[in-house]
């Protein structure tokens, strides 16, 4: 019977297929991933993996074999770190921190939500995630407080200092996901 | 209090520009203990640990130690009532501290922008602070005990967790925050799934709201069916969460379902020692908090 | 082939007297990743009389030939350069005794553990530090002595502590033998965790039915002795000749007397948590377990007793002694077995398991209790929150154990087969209930093992699930407890409600070791468990010939395994004992009375107080010296010297070991054969990386080492000079590590003021099962040192004032 009768057929990763990047990326972060035992500790404390597609374990699993296809699924993203797994795996791996590097490695390669670009430009522009508007300046008034916090909000020169300095590093745009 | 503290005041982006109401709680109330705040002057996003660091975590870790320089600057730990700023402080510094190459490259960064940075200020959190001063000392405070009152006390998780990182003696089943609650009178109940993330971190909330809410509230249905008459928070992202996913849920299904006040520990305090609503912010709430003002003013 | 450097001129082989080398590949061992070949070319170059290379010296052949070889040559030193003399250097002695050679005249050069299985990715450099390490150990045997044996009388009398079914089995062993022999018992009775459990794996016989039997024999055995409520307060002497010192607690009940009744419990007013029962249910300040006990009697738990003396009201045979003290006792004997089990995994140290809140979350052993007939709900399995049957269990395997998290790497061993054993038992209670076994991997290794597993699938309908559990929650409103797993087979997530949450703890290593292995000078492993002597050869033995391991005590086992390793502990001592008498090398110092100038620091330095001076002249107690050299290293004339490691030979091999390192920096490394070289031994095999630039010779303790030694070795070129022992307060001699210590801190001063860079000589502590603490200070060192750069780098003028100053001290003593 050939195997195209089957509708996965068998995959072996073969020398060279393996993404040498992924795997250097978590060592020099520290991560012996191939101590993973595969005890699901990591899933079974997860409570994303309760509502998405997240299998934490699985993500370790095709991270530790170098697999490529772990930074284009959407499942890293689905992590609320939650730090659940962290704290709980039995080899004492630091998944949720593991799961940072994957996603920076992806964002590298230009694998981004859209709303998360946004979120990074809002930042690169204001100084802040989640920027004053007109309404909060109203409540922040009646509060008693001052209308513009004493953040960034109300420094605009140093503003735009960091946004020529800092956010040098952000990475380069990608084809969004 | 014998002594005062004086913290730098980290507001984040949440706090300030979405829920100044939490932000003017701790205002009133920390000096009420003995703990002077001096506002971080020109801070910025703490970054998000979740968005930030998940994109690229070298910006992450040069603007987090940006406003760590701020504080050093100013010769004072910095306090932070968001868990997620709380997070990103303790993580930055930790990688500061265990990888000097990174400390030098962050250095350098800063140089840039005319700061020195050395990395030996510390990070709180607002409830860390109030827990150091006890819940002993807290009941001696209180003026207006808030019997009967049942609270459904939610950490959230950057506040425990990575437990190595933290200062807490248990981070799965801790009880610090349901010491301070019950030392404001009220009741700390028992609800299924006490430990639940409220789902908004790691970027989730940006990029999969429907799960994010859904995450939020199977945790609200929790805490309804424990019968709480609200939901504690000592973080100003859970809040958000908590607050605009009721919004969200209600307006989804058409009925205004869930009316379960969310409540920052600080707002709680507040009242215990005798301030008004009002001056608590407790006015400004996306979900109305007059049942459990009702409950304690009578 | 790797080149070897030459050593300057083709040397003489009469320079070198007539030395062979032997050398092993050990398999691939040594061969894999050390250029045999090129060292066999390099001292056949320079000369050495006999230069043979074997595949497995140790092995019968081997030895066959390394015999004939030696008696078909003129060779009378010998050098093995292969693995450690940790591990086979008895077994040469004899060979070379054989080949009609003295056993002083062998070294050992330890290429395998020291260099072959460290530098394992690094082929050239392990091949030159591998003949710089044969260049020492040629070095230090040029001016070998002979050794000096001695028979020291060995007291017949064994000493076994710990009561349960280890120390028993090794006990009643050495008893049948007609050994005198004594148990030592912290707890009120003997029988150990055994005596708690109902039924064992894999064939279901009841626990106490074969327990029962061994305690009674044991209570009446002629030759045993049982020492209840006592505990080991100090140990002296070494092997043949320990003294013991023994606290008994007073049992306040005479054991001749009682005919264990009970009444006393009965009446007894107190009642305060069974912690027998592990906490479930309540016991009496009267305690006494369960009707099997041995002793029969009970005894007064004095913390929580009201001293109301209700209990003598009762006593028909008049058994009560209230004025009774606690007991100290010394005890002569030549051997101690060591057999102190275990203590289970604290489960409450998991928070997300809910283990002491969630009353329905049990651990293996409270259900144990509950499963057995004499337990405190006789055994019927209930729920402890409501006292009905459950309908619904689940078993966590591997809580506290293969947890890097918790500091508890290893495995169990026996959790996964008694958890089934334990499921198949709830079946047979209650034949509806439904079992699910959270498991990881399934290690159900031991004979009938597998096929318990099998039945538990097939015959019992347990359900097994390959996943950890996450997390155990409860939801208060309903009074629910959920499981939260995944399915990692399925890739599923699973939550189920249960009404029985069972924890397997794992075994953790007993608390008291601690102290334990300080008294008996014996190390304990990463996890706190006992260091045998080998892994599989000396599963038994410890590096001290006198102490012996039965049971847990060295490592998780199950009955079946500790039984065998007790019956193993027992068997060695028997052979200890078999000759009466210790033939031993005689390490005592040798004495030069023309240069002694009767200064007494030798008489001071001596720990064990061999030596005494009788006018102005040292003697030497042979049976009480045990050979540490400390008298040697502070003997300012000379007239002291160890003739197992003679000044001379120290001094050669470190001139050697600086000499013919062949790597920059240079270092030296003087290791105490305990402690430190085991680490080093240990690093080996557990294959753990560290700069190959050290040179070690091994001394008796780092208490050997005088000053002129360690400043030789910088007058040689020397880059920097490591002095490793033990920890100081677990020295093997009590006091070498601190005087080495001293010393080094002694000369480092002087290196200072000379300028040299006082980094340079560098005082290090690891326990034998420190390997990876031995690499780390290792690497560090070297790490120093590179950045200190050559030695002299630091040195301005000075430096010629010193070497000066050395020279002429050398000329001073020689002359």
């Amino acid at each position: 019977m050939s195997s195209s009768s089957f509708p996965n057929p068998v995959r072996v990763l073969r020398r060279g297929e393996r993404d040498e990047e992924i795997i250097k990326a978590l060592k020099n972060e520290g991560f012996d991933i191939n101590a993973c035992m595969q005890c699901g500790t990591c899933t079974a404390s997860c409570l994303s993996g309760r509502w998405t597609a997240l299998t934490v374990r699985k993500v370790m699993r095709k991270a530790a074999l170098g697999d490529s296809s772990v930074l284009e699924s959407s499942d890293i993203w689905m992590c609320t770190t939650c730090y659940n797994c962290y704290d709980r795996c039995p080899r004492d791996l630091k998944v949720t921190d593991a799961i940072i590097v994957l996603r920076n490695l992806a964002s590298a390669r230009g694998f981004i939500h859209k709303n998360h670009r946004k979120v990074v430009q809002i930042l690169a522009k204001t100084g802040h995630a989640v920027p004053i508007n007109d309404k909060i300046q109203q409540v922040r008034k009646e509060l008693g407080l001052p209308k513009i916090p004493p953040t960034l909000a109300k420094y605009p020169e140093e503003r735009e200092l960091l946004a020529k300095t800092l956010f040098q590093l952000a990475p380069e745009e990608g084809d969004e996901q | 209090m014998t002594e005062t503290q004086r913290y730098s005041f980290f507001l984040g982006c949440v706090m300030p520009n979405r829920f100044p109401n939490l932000e003017k709680s701790i205002r009133v109330v920390l000096p009420k203990l003995g703990i002077e705040l001096e506002d971080l002057k020109g801070a910025s996003c703490c970054p998000a640990p979740g968005v930030i660091r998940s994109f690229s975590e070298p910006t992450w870790l040069a603007l987090a130690s940006r406003n760590l320089a701020l504080a050093e600057k100013a010769g004072l730990d910095i306090v932070t009532g968001c868990n997620g700023c709380y997070g990103t402080f303790k993580e930055a510094l930790h990688v500061v501290h265990e990888h000097p190459q990174r400390l030098k490259e962050v250095q350098h960064i800063l140089g840039d922008i005319g700061l020195n940075y050395e990395a030996k200020t510390d990070a709180k959190h607002i409830i860390e602070i109030i827990f150091e001063i006890g819940p002993e000392k807290i009941k001696e405070l209180v003026v207006r005990p808030l019997t009967g009152l049942k609270i459904a006390v939610h950490y959230g998780c950057h506040l425990l967790k990575p437990s190595v990182l933290r200062p807490w003696k248990k981070t799965q089943r801790p009880t610090f925050l349901d010491e301070l609650v019950e030392a404001t009178g009220a009741t700390s109940i028992r609800y299924k799934d006490k430990f639940l993330c409220c789902g908004a971190g790691g970027g989730v909330r940006g990029s999969n709201v429907p799960v994010s809410i859904d995450i939020a509230r199977e945790k609200l249905d929790n805490a309804i069916n424990a019968q709480a008459d609200a939901i504690l928070n000592v973080c100003s992202f859970c809040h958000l969460q908590y607050e605009t996913a009721q919004v969200q849920i209600n307006k989804e299904i058409g009925e205004m379902k869930y009316r379960l006040p969310v409540i920052y520990y600080t707002q709680l305090l507040g009242l215990a020692l005798g301030l008004e609503p009002d001056e608590l912010g407790l006015n400004k709430h996306l979900i109305s908090v007059d049942s459990v003002l009702n409950k304690v003013l009578g | 082939m790797v080149p070897l450097t030459p050593k300057g001129q083709k040397v003489k082989s009469k320079k070198y007297g007539k030395i062979g080398i032997f050398l092993c590949r050990c398999g691939t061992n040594v061969a894999d990743v050390i250029d045999i070949e090129a060292l066999r070319e390099k001292y056949e170059n320079e000369g050495i009389l006999l230069v043979e290379v074997d595949d497995h010296l140790c092995s019968e052949q081997g030895v066959y030939d390394f015999i004939n070889k030696i008696k078909q040559s003129d060779v009378e030193r010998v050098v093995i350069a292969g693995c450690s003399p940790l591990l086979h250097r008895e077994l040469f002695t004899e060979a070379i005794r054989e080949a009609g050679i003295d056993p002083g005249h062998l070294q050992m050069a330890n290429i395998r553990e020291q260099c072959s299985w460290v530098h394992y990715d690094d082929h050239e450099n392990a091949t030159r530090k591998a003949a710089a390490i044969i260049d020492t150990s040629i070095a230090k045997i040029r001016s070998s002595k002979p050794l000096l044996l001695y028979k020291t009388h060995i007291t017949e009398r064994a000493l076994v502590i710990g009561g349960g079914v280890a120390g028993l089995t090794a006990a009643l062993e050495l008893a049948d033998a007609g050994i005198e022999t004594v148990i030592v018992e912290k707890e009120g009775f003997i029988g150990g965790h055994m005596a708690k459990w109902d039924k064992l794996f894999p064939t279901f016989d009841c626990s106490i039915c074969i327990l029962g039997p061994m305690m009674a024999r044991a209570s009446r055995h002629k030759n045993l002795r049982i020492m209840t409520l006592s505990k080991v307060k100090e140990v002296r002497g070494s092997v043949g000749q320990y003294k013991v010192h023994i606290v008994q607690k007073a049992r306040y009940v005479d054991i001749e007397t009682c005919t264990g009744c009970n009444r006393c419990i009965e009446i007894c007013p107190v009642e305060v948590a069974d912690e027998y029962n592990n906490g479930i249910g309540l016991r009496k300040a009267m305690v006494r377990p369960s009707g099997d006990t041995v002793p029969l009697a009970p005894y007064i738990d004095t913390e929580n007793c009201i001293g109301c003396q209700s209990c003598a009201g009762v006593c028909e045979p008049k058994s009560l002694r209230f004025d009774e003290e606690d007991k100290s006792e010394i005890l002569n004997v030549g051997a101690i077995i060591v057999a102190t089990g275990f203590e289970t995994f604290d489960a409450s140290i998991v928070e997300e398991l809910g283990y002491g809140e969630n009353p329905n979350v049990l651990t293996s052993l409270e259900l144990e209790r509950l499963i057995n007939p004499t337990g405190p709900t006789s055994g019927i399995v209930v729920k402890p929150s409501d006292g009905k049957p459950p309908k619904r269990v689940a078993f966590l395997l591997c809580v506290g154990s293969r947890s890097t998290r918790f500091n508890r790497p290893y495995c169990s061993r026996v959790c996964c087969t008694a958890a089934i054993k334990e499921a198949i038992q709830l079946k047979q209670h209650l034949p509806n209930v439904e079992i699910y076994i959270f498991y990881t991997d399934i290690r159900t290794f031991g004979k009938g093992q597998e096929e318990l597993y099998i039945r538990a699938a097939n015959d019992f309908k347990i359900t097994f699930f390959r996943g950890a559990v996450g997390e155990v929650i409860h939801d208060p409103i309903n009074d629910k407890t959920i499981i939260r797993a995944e399915d990692t087979l399925l890739r599923r997530m699973i939550e189920l409600e249960v009404d029985l949450v069972v924890l397997m703890v794992g075994m953790d290593a007993s608390p008291t070791n601690i102290e334990l292995s300080r008294l008996l000078k014996t190390p304990l492993d990463e996890n706190g468990f006992f260091l045998e002597q080998h892994p599989k050869l000396g599963p038994s033995s410890t590096h001290l010939k006198g102490i012996f391991l039965a049971g847990v005590v060295q490592g998780p086992k199950d009955i079946a395994d500790t039984v065998a390793h007790a019956g193993l502990a027992a068997s060695k001592v028997k052979t200890l004992f078999a000759t009466g008498q210790i033939i031993s090398e005689a390490c005592a110092p040798s004495f030069d009375e023309s240069v002694c100038i009767g200064c007494r620091l030798c008489e001071e330095a001596c720990a064990p107080k061999a030596i005494k001076f009788i006018n102005t002249v040292p003697t030497i107690d042979i049976a009480a010296c045990r050979g540490c050299g400390a008298c040697a290293a502070v003997c300012p004339s000379g007239a002291l010297d160890l003739p197992c490691l003679t000044n001379e030979q120290l001094e050669q091999a470190t001139q050697a070991a600086v000499r013919f390192n062949p790597l920059k920096p240079a270092i030296v490394g003087y290791l105490c054969r305990w402690c430190a070289y085991a680490a080093a031994d240990k690093a080996g095999i557990s294959r753990i990386k560290y700069p190959p630039n050290v040179i070690t010779i091994q001394v008796p303790c780092t208490g050997r080492l005088n000053i002129d030694t360690i400043l030789s070795a910088f007058s040689e070129g020397a880059d920097g000079v490591a002095v490793m022992g033990c920890h100081v307060q677990d020295c093997h001699y009590r006091s070498g590590a601190r005087q080495a210590r001293d010393r080094v801190e002694k000369v480092r001063e002087v290196l200072k003021a000379i300028g040299i860079d006082k980094r340079r000589l560098y005082f290090g502590s690891v326990s034998a099962s420190e390997a990876e603490l031995f690499a780390e200070q290792i690497e560090n060192f070297v790490n120093i040192i590179t950045e200190l750069g050559p030695l002299g780098a630091e040195i301005s003028k000075t430096s010629r004032a010193f070497h000066a100053q050395t020279t002429k001290r050398k000329v001073t003593k020689s002359g």
